[in-house]
């Protein structure tokens, strides 16, 4: 898991990526971020020093919330050791609601920063 | 079971072939995705050990009837407060939090406590936070807290009162 980590973050040049989310494709770009949030496996001090540069680079909060929220709550990555604790039923439970969560806090960030009209 | 065991030594096998010709060959993505594992593998070496430490001596130290009082069956909301503090001394993640979920559950805390620990442990993390707070802005931090915690503890309650009728335990692997 490590590795796959590792490899997919070394693909990923903040820079370029950033203008894939703007504010007139706020909806898209939020579900993007979700899922990706979902499914890697970073540690806070990589993915906050890249949040921060993608916020540097325009992409906007509400994006960054769906992106790190996702990211600290939901783990598609760590299912098997989840599963180990909770079994299947409840770990999907617990994920789904999570997934929620997440984007109700990015809703939350976007009518904040007025990003949401 | 042959599948599994190819994911299991195959990617990784895969991954560190990948890194070794990318040094060999400067391949920069290839040496930058090196650093980064092992700068992960750094952070997991030390912070695991310590961790399970920590829940073993939690174990042996706090007695169960303090866990029941404070976060059992007759503890009201407030035992989200104090899953929510405990959460926030949570390093390295969720993965992290699930043996200390177990070790709280075996001690006599309720489901809707261990759930709300967990989801805290995910977002109320304090060394994790100072970092948003630094990149992203207090703002976006007060009020991430503000609607993330207030919904991680209703779904907590609602999945945990499901939990308590169903006859539902939380396993050690």
């Amino acid at each position: 898991m490590l590795s796959a980590a590792s490899f997919v973050l070394s693909l990923i040049a903040p820079e370029r990526i950033s203008i894939l989310f703007t504010r007139d494709r706020l909806a898209a770009g939020t579900t993007i971020a979700a899922v990706v949030g979902s499914v890697t496996l970073m540690p806070g001090f990589i993915s906050f020093p890249l949040a921060g540069i993608l916020l540097r680079n325009g992409v906007p909060y509400t994006v960054l919330a769906a992106f790190t929220v996702s990211l600290m709550l939901v783990g598609v990555a760590t299912y098997p050791i989840e599963r180990a604790y909770l079994g299947a039923r409840v770990t999907i439970l617990r994920n789904v609601l999570s997934l929620v969560i997440a984007l109700l806090v990015a809703l939350a960030i976007g009518f904040a920063f007025g990003e949401i009209p | 079971m042959t599948g599994k065991r190819v994911a299991r030594w195959g990617l990784p096998a895969a991954f560190l072939l990948f890194v070794a010709v990318s040094v060999l060959i400067e391949i920069p993505a290839g040496v930058r995705a090196g650093e980064h594992f092992l700068s992960f593998l750094r952070e997991m070496a030390l912070i695991v050990p310590a961790a399970f430490v920590l829940i073993g001596l939690f174990e042996v130290w706090v007695p169960r009837e303090r866990v029941e009082r404070h976060l059992g069956e007759g503890a009201g909301l407030s035992s989200h407060i104090w899953s929510t503090l405990l959460a926030g001394t949570t390093v390295g993640g969720l993965v992290l939090a699930f043996p200390v979920a177990y070790a709280l559950r075996r001690k006599g805390a309720r489901f809707a406590v261990v759930l709300s620990y967990l989801g805290a442990a995910g977002v109320a993390r304090v060394p994790m936070t100072l970092f948003e707070i630094s990149f992203l802005g207090a703002g976006f931090t007060l009020i991430r807290y503000a609607v993330a915690l207030p919904l991680i503890v209703l779904s907590a309650e609602l999945l945990g009162r499901h939990l308590d009728r169903s006859g539902f335990e939380i396993k050690s692997p």
